[in-house]
C-alpha cells in the first residue's frame, strides 16, 4: 500500500525489474550519444553570439540595407539583394533586424546553394525567428547578436514569423526570403 | 507483510513497456531524420 | 505536550486518522484550486476557439490577455492549490498524526489567496498582457510581481510546514519507521518546490523593482538572457514539482481503486531521488536555441546528466502499472496478457482517470518532451505548436486529470461529502480525456506544419494554411474537453457544498509510539 509505513523494504530487485533497467540504460546511453555524434552532421545549433548593443546593432543594419536596397516589397519593407555578397571563408554576412514596431526587416533575395551567417538581434524586445516551412526556429534577444549559418538547398518564397510573444503587434511581424537560383 | 508479497508479477506490464519503449525509439529517429534533411544549419 | 487526541476522526475505507483542523485546510486549498480552474477554463475555451481559424472569436488585446490569465490560473493557480492540499494530506492523514502550526497555514493561505487575486487584478483590470513568461523588457505592473511573489510566499511557507510535520511526527511519536511511499513522493515535490520558488524570487523580485522604477530598464535590456535562466528555472521546475505529486498520486489511485502495492519500494524511491538529483538541470532546454549558450553547456544540461531523470520516470513507467497488475492477478484475473487490464473497474473515474492520465502523459507527453530537449531537435520545436502539445499531454491529460481522479476519491474521504452523481463521474474522465487528446494531437501537428504558439491570426502570413484542419480538431476537442472539465467542477463544487454529508466517525487518538518523558519535558520547558 502507498499509504502503509513499509517494513523491510530494502529488497533486491524483481527480474523483469532488472531486465527493464538494463535496456533502460542502454536506451539512455543512445539519447546521451546522439547529441554529441549529431555534431558531426551539419545541422547544429548556433555557438556564434556578439555582445551587442541595441544602438549599435541598428546602425549596422541600416547600413546593411542602405548598401544592397533594389527597393521595396508591397508590405514596405526593404529588399536587400544578398545573392552578390562575397561569400568568404565562412559565409556571406546579412544582418536582420526585429524592431520595436513589430517588423521585421530586410525581404531578403538569397541564392541557392550560397552559404549565409544570419546576424539576428532585436532593437527592444525578445522575438522568436521561425524560418517557415523550413520549420527552423531560434531565439532573438536585444543586446546580442546571434549568428545562425545556413545553406538554402531550394529556391521559393519562405516566410520569416515571428513566434515568441512581442507585444500587441506580435502577429503581424513577419518578412519574406527568396530563394533564386 | 511476508517477502512473497513482493513479487512482482507483471508478463503484460512489461509487453506494454516495450510497446512503449518502440514507440519512443520510432519518434525519437524520425525527428533526427527529419532535421537531417533540412537545410543545413550551423 | 498539548492533548490534541480529540482532534482525530477515522477514516472507515482507509483507516487514516483524520486530524480535523488539518481536515480544514485540505478544505480550502482543494476549493480554491478548484475555483481558479473554473477561471483558467473559461478562458482556455476561449483562447482555443480564437485559434480555431474557422471561429476566431476574439479580438487580439483579449486573446493575449486571456492567454495570459489562462498560464497563470492554470499552470499556477489551480496546481499549485491542490499540491498544498496534497501536501497537508500527506503530512497529517497518511502519517496518522497532528498538523502542526495550524494559524500559520492559514497564514499561509491568506497570502497566496491574495497573491493570486492580485495577479488576476493585474491581468483583467489593469490589462497585463505580458503571457505566463512576461519576458522583460514586456512589463508587467508592481501589483501583477507582487502578486506572483505573495503567492510564491505562501506556497514555500507551506512547503516548510510540510517538513515540520514530518520532523512533528517523528518527535512527538505519531510515526515511526520509512515514511509511506504517498508521503515520500510528496516530500519530493516539496523540496523541488523550494528550489523552485527560491529561482522564482530571484526572477521576480527584480522585475518587481523595474517596475516600481528602482532597476533601471537598461539593466533588464542587457539581461534578458539572464532573465530566462531564472524564469525557466521556476517556470519548468514547477513542472517539476506536478510531476512528483502527480506520480505520488498514480501510486495512492492504484491503492485506492485496486489496492495495489507497490512492488519494489526501494526501486521506486530511488526514481523519486533520481528526480530530486536531476531533474531541475533540464530546465535549460528552453534555452536551447538562445544566443549565447555553448553547446557543451546546453549537452551536459539537456542530458539531465545522461537523462537520469528519465531513467525515474521509466522506473515508475513499469513500476506503477506492475503494482497494479499485480494486484489485479492476485484477484484471479489472470486470462491472458492483460485480463489483468480490460476487467479493471472501468467505471470508476480514479481507475479511469489514472489510466488515461498515465497513457496520455507517458506516450505523448514524456516523448515529446524528450524531443524538445534534445540540443539539434529543439530547432525544429522552439515557440511552435508543438510546445503547448507538450505540456497540455504533460500537465493537462496527465496532472491535472490524475488529481481530477483523485479528487472524486478526496470528496468522500476527507471532505465527508458524497458526490452528487456518480454516473457523471463515471463518463467524466472520458470525454474530458478524448477532448484533451484531440487538442494535445491538433496542436502538435499545426507544430509540426510551424505554426507559432501565442499567435492571433496565422493568416497573415499567408503560409499556414494546411494547418487550418488541425487547428479545428484542436477547437473541437477544446469544447468537449471544456465540457469534462465543467462536468468536473461542478460535481466537484455541488458535492462540496450540497452533497450529502458523511458523519464523522470521531476517535480519541494518541501517539502510538509515546516519546521518553524526560525528552518530551525538555521540549515543553524551552517552547
Amino acid at each position: 500500500m502507498s499509504i502503509e509505513t513499509p517494513k523491510n523494504w530494502w529488497k533486491p530487485l524483481n527480474k523483469e525489474e532488472r531486465i527493464w533497467l538494463y535496456i533502460v540504460g542502454v536506451w539512455a546511453v543512445i539519447l546521451t550519444i546522439m547529441m554529441p555524434y549529431g555534431h558531426t552532421r551539419d545541422h547544429n545549433i548556433s555557438n556564434e553570439t556578439w555582445k551587442t548593443t541595441t544602438k549599435a546593432y541598428t546602425a549596422v543594419s541600416k547600413a546593411f540595407i542602405k548598401k544592397y536596397k533594389i527597393g521595396e516589397d508591397e508590405r514596405g519593407v526593404p529588399i536587400v539583394d544578398a545573392r552578390n555578397i562575397p561569400e568568404g571563408k565562412r559565409g556571406a554576412d546579412i544582418f536582420l533586424i526585429a524592431t520595436r514596431a513589430w517588423q521585421f526587416k530586410p525581404h531578403f533575395i538569397l541564392k541557392k546553394d550560397k552559404k549565409y551567417r544570419i546576424h539576428m538581434s532585436s532593437d527592444f524586445y525578445e522575438h522568436g525567428f521561425s524560418l517557415q516551412p523550413m520549420n527552423l526556429n531560434y531565439q532573438i534577444l536585444p543586446n546580442r547578436d546571434f549568428v545562425v549559418t545556413m545553406t538554402p538547398k531550394q529556391s521559393g518564397k519562405f516566410m520569416i514569423v515571428c513566434n515568441e510573444y512581442c507585444g500587441p503587434g506580435h502577429h503581424n511581424m513577419f518578412t519574406t526570403l527568396e530563394v533564386k537560383e | 507483510m511476508s517477502h512473497d508479497d513482493n513479487k512482482m508479477h507483471a508478463p503484460g506490464t512489461f509487453v506494454l513497456a516495450l510497446i512503449f519503449l518502440l514507440w519512443f525509439i520510432v519518434i525519437y529517429f524520425v525527428q533526427w531524420f527529419a532535421l537531417w534533411d533540412n537545410w543545413p544549419i550551423g | 505536550m498539548k492533548d490534541y487526541s480529540h482532534q482525530f476522526r477515522t477514516c472507515e475505507t482507509t483507516g487514516l486518522k483524520i486530524h480535523l483542523p488539518a481536515q480544514k485546510l485540505i478544505w480550502v486549498n482543494a476549493v480554491s484550486a478548484v475555483v481558479f480552474l473554473l477561471v483558467g477554463a473559461v478562458m482556455a475555451i476561449l483562447i482555443a476557439l480564437t485559434r480555431w481559424p474557422a471561429v476566431h472569436l476574439l479580438p487580439q488585446h483579449l486573446f493575449y490577455r486571456f492567454i495570459t490569465a489562462h498560464g497563470m490560473n492554470m499552470l499556477v493557480f489551480w496546481i499549485v492549490f491542490f499540491e498544498m492540499a496534497g501536501l497537508i494530506f500527506g503530512a497529517s492523514a497518511v502519517l496518522k498524526t497532528r498538523f502542526p502550526a495550524i494559524k500559520f497555514a492559514w497564514f499561509n493561505w491568506i497570502l497566496m489567496i491574495i497573491g493570486a487575486l492580485l495577479v488576476n487584478y493585474a491581468i483583467f483590470v489593469q490589462g497585463v498582457d505580458v503571457m505566463f513568461t512576461a519576458y522583460p523588457p514586456l512589463k508587467g505592473t508592481p501589483l501583477y510581481y507582487l502578486g506572483i511573489i505573495l503567492f510564491a510566499v505562501g506556497a514555500l511557507f507551506y512547503s516548510f510546514q510540510f517538513f515540520f510535520a514530518v520532523g512533528i511526527a517523528k518527535k512527538e511519536g505519531w510515526h515511526q519507521g520509512t515514511l509511506p511511499l504517498f508521503t515520500f513522493g510528496m516530500l519530493v515535490a516539496a523540496i523541488i518546490a523550494v528550489f523552485t520558488l527560491l529561482e522564482g524570487a530571484v526572477t521576480f523580485v527584480p522585475t518587481f523593482l523595474w517596475s516600481v522604477g528602482i532597476i533601471p530598464e537598461s539593466w533588464m535590456l542587457d539581461s534578458t538572457a539572464l532573465y530566462r535562466m531564472h524564469f525557466w528555472a521556476f517556470g519548468h521546475s514547477a513542472q517539476q514539482i506536478n510531476l512528483a505529486a502527480m506520480v505520488a498520486i498514480w501510486y495512492l489511485l492504484g491503492t485506492l481503486t485496486v489496492g495495489a502495492k507497490p512492488v519494489n519500494q526501494k526501486l521506486s524511491r530511488i526514481a523519486f531521488l533520481l528526480y530530486i538529483i536531476a531533474i531541475n538541470l533540464g530546465s535549460i532546454h528552453h534555452l536551447l536555441v538562445d544566443p549565447g549558450l555553448t553547446s557543451t553547456y546546453k549537452i551536459v544540461n539537456t542530458t539531465y546528466l545522461a537523462f537520469a531523470a528519465v531513467i525515474g520516470s521509466l522506473i515508475h513507467a513499469i513500476s506503477i502499472p506492475a503494482a497494479i497488475e499485480t494486484a489485479q492477478r492476485k484477484k484471479g484475473l489472470t486470462n491472458g496478457l492483460f485480463e489483468w487490464l480490460t476487467k479493471g473497474p472501468w467505471s470508476d473515474p480514479g481507475w479511469s482517470g489514472m489510466i488515461i492520465s498515465f497513457v496520455i502523459f507517458g506516450f505523448i507527453g514524456g516523448v515529446t518532451g524528450i524531443l524538445m530537449s534534445t540540443e539539434q531537435l529543439n530547432v525544429l520545436h522552439h515557440n511552435n505548436l508543438r510546445v503547448p502539445g507538450h505540456f497540455h499531454a504533460t500537465v493537462v491529460g496527465g496532472t491535472a486529470l490524475a488529481f481530477m481522479a483523485v479528487a472524486y476519491y478526496i470528496i468522500p474521504l476527507v471532505l465527508q461529502r458524497k458526490l452528487i452523481s456518480k454516473t457523471l463521474a463515471k463518463i467524466q474522465p472520458y470525454i474530458f480525456g478524448l477532448g484533451i487528446l484531440m487538442v494535445i494531437m491538433g496542436m502538435t501537428f499545426a507544430g509540426l506544419m510551424g505554426v507559432p504558439r501565442r499567435h492571433w491570426n496565422i493568416e497573415l502570413p499567408g503560409i499556414f494554411g494546411g494547418a487550418d484542419a488541425m487547428l479545428a480538431i484542436m477547437g473541437v476537442g477544446a469544447i468537449i474537453a471544456f465540457i469534462g472539465l465543467l462536468i468536473f467542477i461542478g460535481i466537484a463544487v455541488l458535492s462540496v457544498f450540497f452533497g450529502e454529508k458523511i458523519p464523522s466517525k470521531m476517535e480519541v487518538h494518541n501517539p502510538p509510539f509515546p516519546v521518553k518523558e524526560g525528552v518530551s519535558d525538555r521540549k515543553t520547558a524551552t517552547t
